[in-house]
């Protein structure tokens, strides 16, 4: 009695692992790798830029060591809008600082007991959780100027980074 | 296949002959940035550091800067205040160096602009630091003015720079 054959299905799982790996055809499944790399390293560098979020300026709602996301393409066809939360840069894309947009150009705004206001109004800031006791005399932005600031104001105001910003520095939205 | 062997070889001749004379006629821009690289690297210190290295250190970042250095410093967490020349900026130096653990300085995004002459140049840059072990950034956007003197870039001037007023 002949023993049996070599059972063909030992070789399946590594052609099956192959299959998944490689694909049916190299060629294509490189081709498509190398696209994929391509679109990624685009998007994610001139497009949608990642951001680790670092200090406690923008919590509650921007925690400290958080991702995000900035989206360069947002105001391409609109100027920023009050509420918005921007990425700002400093010499270059490396660096930004994550701030709200709270001021538009032309406007006065100033900080009472901690409320911002505009031309001499409160301005109604639902993102703002924390109290505090900030005071600032008005100042009015130039044409080409935004008001930006963190939710934060719980914080002492001398350790807080925030004031008119150029609108060249505002590099773009941010998306979470 | 001769010839696309001949263009092959002329063609690495061709890169390894660019990669030497950048190697031994460096553009200026990569001057500058090794200057702006050691000086980081200079202004960084750690805890264990002993009193010489310190000053030694010191004396490496002072040679940096030219002898009539200008250094204005205005940010909102301090009063507008210039240093100049060498020795302010050392006394200044090891004043930072006694006060503070450690320090981590590393420079972003320099951005170079030279002269017509090629014998000064300015960089806009972000400077990034690390006090001892806190996960806190300090950032501060600062423009440097250099110049060229007997072959070495120095700084002449630094100034810091408000991101938002």
């Amino acid at each position: 009695m002949n023993p049996p054959a070599a059972s063909p299905p030992a070789a399946a799982p590594a052609s099956g692992f192959r299959r998944f790996v490689f694909g049916r055809n190299l060629r294509f499944t490189l081709l498509r790798a190398a696209a994929l790399a391509g679109v990624c390293f685009v998007v994610f560098k001139f497009i949608l830029l990642p951001v680790r979020i670092t200090g406690a300026s923008m919590e509650p709602n921007y925690r400290d060591g958080r991702i995000n996301l900035i989206n360069t393409l947002a105001y391409r066809n609109h100027p920023p809008r009050r509420g918005d939360v921007v990425g700002i840069r400093f010499s270059g894309p490396s660096l930004m600082l994550l701030k709200r947009v709270v001021g538009l150009p032309g406007e006065r705004i100033g900080f009472r007991e901690g409320r911002v206001t505009v031309n001499g109004l409160p301005l109604d800031e639902p993102w703002l959780r924390h109290v505090s006791n900030w005071n600032l005399d008005p100042v009015e932005l130039g044409p080409d100027e935004y008001f930006v600031v963190g939710d934060n104001r719980s914080m002492p105001m001398h350790l807080h980074t925030f004031g008119r910003a150029e609108r060249v520095r505002i590099l773009g939205k941010a998306v979470l | 296949m001769k010839h696309l062997q001949r263009l092959l070889l002329l063609l690495a001749a061709a890169a390894l002959a660019w990669w030497l004379y950048g190697v031994f006629f460096p553009a200026p821009e990569k001057l500058i940035r090794q200057r702006l690289d050691k000086v980081a690297e200079l202004a960084s210190f750690t805890g264990k550091e002993g009193n010489l290295a310190r000053v030694a250190a010191v004396t490496q970042l002072v040679d940096c800067f030219s002898s009539t250095v200008q250094v204005r410093v205005d940010s909102p967490a301090h009063a507008e205040h210039t240093l100049s020349g060498k020795d302010e900026i050392r006394e200044a130096l090891l004043a930072v160096r006694a006060g503070l653990r450690a320090l981590d300085v590393q420079f972003r995004d320099p951005q170079i602009t030279l002269n017509g002459d090629r014998t000064a140049a300015f960089v806009h840059l972000t400077a990034e630091a690390r006090i001892g072990t806190d996960r806190e950034l300090f950032v501060q956007e600062l423009k440097l003015g250099l110049e060229r003197l007997d072959g070495q870039w120095l700084v002449a001037r630094l100034e810091t720079v408000r991101t938002l007023r």
